[in-house]
C-alpha cells in the first residue's frame, strides 16, 4: 500500500511518522513517501520561533482547542527523554501581556502554572495594564524536522524532492493514499478560497540574556500584530507582524522598523542585541483547520485524500493532534479497503 | 578635610559595589579599590549570581530583608534597562524543590521576588522524587559581565583600581583615611576574624542554551541556573574547607545530582570546573571599628562575611557600609575642626 504526504513542513512529517507508527505492523506492504518542493530549513515551519501557544481566543473550535492538549501532552511527555535536546524540545516560561483585563484562554490548564500578572511585574512593560504568566514548550522546527526526517528514513520512508502539481500526479502513479500536508500552496493543487496568507516577518537576534517569551496584544490589531519576543536555543526571534492577504515573501523595510523599534521599546535591553538574519513567510490561515477525507475520481480511478492543511500561525502548537486525527481518517480508509486486521491504536 | 582618601580593599561584588555607593554618597570622596584578585578571578566570578538570599542565624530578618529588598530593587530597574546586556543582569524564572515540606512555608523573601507562588501538581510531575515546590521569578547577575561593569562605573568616577595584596590594614594608615574591609575570605588572615569560616562550593558551568529555568533543591545542595552564555551546576557546601582544587568524584556527582532534576542536561557541552570560598559568618560584619596605634586613628568600615548570599544582599549592605563611611568622614570632619580650636 503505496501513501504520498505531500509537504515536508511539520505537518506533513508528523503526519508520515503518526502513520508509520500505528500502521506499519498492521499493514506489512505499508510504503510512505514525502514529496515536497521544500524541506527543511527552508520550510514555513522552520522559521517560526516554535513556540507552543495557542491564540488567545479559540472561537467555539472545540476540536483544535484539543488537538492543541494532544500536542502539548505528548510533547510533555518527551521532555525527559534522552531525545528532547535533538527534538529542539525544551520547557520555557514567559508573559502575555495586555492593555485591557480579558479572560482566561481555554489553554490555561494544559500548560503549566498559569496565573495573573502581579502588580510588581506589570511595572516591567509600560502600557501594558494586564497580562498572564505560564510556562509551555519550545519545540525548534530547525532541530524539530532534522530529528523527524531522521526517524523517517530510519523507518524505510522516502523523501522526493518535487513540486507536486497535482493528485494526479501521486495518485495515478500507483499510490492509494495522499495526505495533502501542503500548507500555504495547498490552494495549488484545489483551490480554497478560505486559506489565505497570514504574512510574517520576523528579525532573529542574538539576546542570550533574554530567558522569558513576551507576546504582547491588541485588540484593535489582531494576532500578532503586536509585539513578541521568543527566545529559542540559540537565537531570539522578534516579531509582530500578522498581514492577512499578504503575499510577499521579500523583507519590508517598514515592518522590520515597526517590529525592532516596537521590541526595543518593550524590552530596552534589545537595543544592543545583534541582528543576526530576518525572514518572512506566509502563515496558512484559514477559519479552521482542514482536516478531512476527500475521495477524488480522477478518471476510472478513486483516489483516497486526507487533507491536513490551514494551520496558520499554530501549525506547531497543534501538529501531533492533527498527525493523529490524520492517523484516524488513515485508519478508517485502511478498514474500508480492509487492510487492516484490526483498528489502529489510538494514541 | 576636603577630599577624603577612602581605601576599599577587595574587588569582588562586595568591594566594587561598596566602592561605587562611596562615591554616590560622599561625592567628595578619592576612592580607590586595591585587590590581589579582579575578576575573573574572583570568589564572585565561580558564584551563580542568583538573587536568592540565604538566611544569616545572627542577623536580624528584619535587616537581612531590607538589604534583599534594595538589592532587588536596584538590580531590577538595571535589568529593564538597555544596559541590561552590558551588566549581565536578567530575569530568570524557576522552581525551588523540596523533598520534605519545609518548615518555613513562606521564606521572608517571598514577597520580594516575582510571582511566588506554591507548584501545582502538574509541575511536580516533573519532579517525582520531590513533594512540595515553589516557583517564581528572580534575578541572576552573570560574572565576569557584572563586575566589568561595576569596574567601569567606577572609573567613570574617577576611581583608581591597583592590584596590591594587603597583609595589613595598617599599612594603609598613611595614604589613606579610611579603610573599607571588603575582603571575603581574606578578612580570616587580614583582620584575624576567627568566625569566619570558608564554605567550599565546587559547580561546573555548561553550554546548555536550551536550559531556561533554574531548578533549586531546597536542600541547597542541588541546582541548575542559566545564565547568559552558561549554565552553573552545583554544588557543596564543605564547611571547613578551604580547598581551591576541582575533585574529580564530586565533578561527577554535581553531574548525575543535576540531571536526575534536568534530564536534557545529559546533552551539555563543554564543561568548566570551577570552585570557590563561600565567606561565611553567623551574621554579615557591616560595622565600624578604629584602629589606633602611637595615637595615630584609622577608621575601618567592616562589610565581610556574607557566605551563600553575597550578590543576594550585596547593594543592601554596601549601602549601609558607604553610610557607615559617610558617618567616619563626619567624625574625622569634627576631630579635626576640634584640633583647630
Amino acid at each position: 500500500m503505496r501513501v504520498a504526504i505531500i509537504g515536508a513542513g511539520v505537518i506533513g512529517l508528523s503526519s508520515a511518522l503518526c502513520i508509520h507508527e500505528q500502521f506499519h505492523s498492521l499493514v506489512p506492504s505499508l510504503e510512505l513517501e514525502v514529496y515536497a518542493d521544500h524541506f527543511t530549513p527552508h520550510t514555513t515551519s522552520d522559521g517560526a520561533a516554535g513556540l507552543w501557544q495557542p491564540y488567545v481566543r479559540d472561537h467555539g473550535k472545540l476540536q483544535e482547542t484539543l488537538w492543541n492538549k494532544e500536542t502539548f501532552d505528548y510533547l510533555l511527555r518527551h521532555l525527559h527523554s534522552p531525545a528532547a535536546k535533538e527534538m529542539g524540545l525544551f520547557l520555557i516560561s514567559g508573559y502575555n501581556l495586555f492593555t485591557e483585563p480579558v479572560a482566561d484562554p481555554s489553554w490555561k490548564n494544559i500548560v503549566l502554572g498559569f496565573r495573573n500578572l502581579t502588580p510588581k511585574e506589570l511595572e516591567l512593560f509600560p502600557g501594558y495594564s494586564y497580562g498572564w504568566f505560564n510556562t509551555a514548550l519550545m519545540l525548534e522546527c530547525r532541530s524539530y524536522l532534522p530529528w523527524l526526517t531522521n526517524r523517517l528514513t530510519q523507518k524505510g520512508v522516502k523523501f522526493f524532492h518535487k513540486k507536486v502539481e497535482s493528485f494526479q500526479e501521486v495518485s495515478g502513479d500507483g499510490v492509494d493514499v495522499v495526505i495533502n500536508c501542503s500548507g500555504m500552496r495547498a490552494g495549488d493543487l484545489q483551490p480554497d478560497p478560505e486559506l489565505q496568507p497570514g504574512r510574517g516577518q520576523i528579525i532573529k537576534v542574538l539576546a542570550p540574556w533574554v530567558k522569558h517569551f513576551i507576546i504582547t496584544h491588541d485588540s484593535k490589531s489582531g494576532i500578532y500584530n503586536s509585539p513578541y519576543v521568543i527566545p529559542g536555543s540559540e537565537f531570539t526571534v522578534l516579531g509582530g507582524v500578522y498581514q492577512h492577504g499578504n503575499w510577499s515573501e521579500e523583507n519590508s523595510a517598514k515592518d522590520h522598523k515597526t517590529i525592532w523599534d516596537n521590541c526595543c521599546r518593550l524590552l530596552p535591553a534589545l537595543q544592543k542585541a545583534k541582528i543576526v538574519q530576518e525572514w518572512s513567510g506566509l502563515r496558512p490561515a484559514r477559519p479552521s483547520v482542514r482536516l478531512e477525507r476527500e475521495s477524488i475520481r480522477l478518471g476510472n480511478l478513486q483516489a483516497e485524500v486526507i487533507h491536513n492543511y490551514g494551520h496558520g500561525g499554530f501549525g506547531i502548537t497543534i501538529h501531533w493532534g492533527c498527525a493523529m486525527a490524520a492517523a484516524r481518517l488513515f485508519g478508517s480508509i485502511l478498514q474500508e479497503k480492509k487492510l487492516a486486521t484490526s483498528p489502529g491504536p489510538r494514541l | 578635610m576636603a577630599s577624603p582618601k577612602v581605601a576599599v580593599v577587595g574587588a569582588g561584588v562586595i568591594g566594587l559595589s561598596t566602592a561605587l555607593c562611596i562615591t554616590e554618597i560622599c561625592p567628595s570622596c578619592s576612592v580607590t579599590v586595591l585587590s590581589d584578585q579582579f575578576s575573573p578571578n574572583t570568589t564572585s566570578d565561580v558564584a551563580a549570581g542568583m538573587l536568592i538570599p540565604h538566611t544569616y542565624p545572627d542577623t536580624p530578618i528584619h535587616r537581612q530583608k531590607q538589604w534583599f529588598k534594595e538589592t532587588f530593587t536596584y538590580l531590577f530597574a538595571i535589568s529593564n534597562s538597555a544596559e541590561a546586556s552590558e551588566a549581565g543582569i536578567h530575569l530568570v524564572s524557576g522552581w525551588q524543590v523540596f523533598k520534605s515540606t519545609p518548615k518555613e512555608e513562606l521564606p521572608f523573601w517571598s514577597d520580594i521576588v516575582l510571582g511566588f507562588r506554591p507548584m501545582s501538581e502538574a509541575e511536580l510531575q516533573k519532579f517525582p522524587q520531590h513533594r512540595v515546590g515553589q516557583a517564581f521569578t528572580t534575578l541572576k547577575c552573570d560574572c565576569p559581565p557584572y563586575l566589568l561593569w561595576l569596574e567601569k562605573k567606577l572609573k567613570a568616577t574617577g576611581t583608581q583600581m591597583y592590584t596590591r595584596k594587603v597583609s595589613d590594614l595598617w599599612e594603609l594608615h598613611s595614604e589613606y583615611d579610611i579603610v573599607v574591609n571588603c575582603s571575603g575570605m581574606g578578612a580570616h588572615q587580614l583582620v584575624g576574624d576567627k568566625q569566619l569560616f570558608p564554605v567550599r562550593g565546587q559547580v561546573l558551568k555548561v553550554h546548555a542554551p536550551w536550559v531556561k529555568q533554574f531548578i533549586r533543591d531546597g536542600d541547597g545542595l542541588t541546582y541548575i541556573y542559566p545564565g547568559i552564555h552558561r549554565v552553573t551546576l552545583g554544588g557543596t557546601r564543605d564547611k571547613g574547607s578551604w580547598s581551591l582544587s576541582p575533585d574529580a568524584g564530586t565533578t561527577s556527582d554535581i553531574f548525575d545530582r543535576c540531571c536526575s532534576l534536568e534530564p536534557s542536561l545529559q546533552g551539555a557541552q563543554d564543561i568548566e570546573v570551577k570552585v570557590g570560598l563561600r565567606p561565611s559568618r553567623q551574621s554579615v560584619r557591616v560595622q565600624r571599628e578604629v584602629l589606633s596605634q602611637g595615637g595615630v586613628k584609622l577608621p575601618v568600615v567592616h562589610n565581610y562575611g556574607h557566605g551563600a548570599g553575597g550578590f543576594s544582599v550585596h547593594r543592601g549592605t554596601a549601602n549601609e557600609a558607604a553610610h557607615l563611611v559617610g558617618e567616619c568622614i563626619s567624625a574625622l570632619q569634627g576631630s579635626s575642626s576640634r584640633a583647630k580650636l
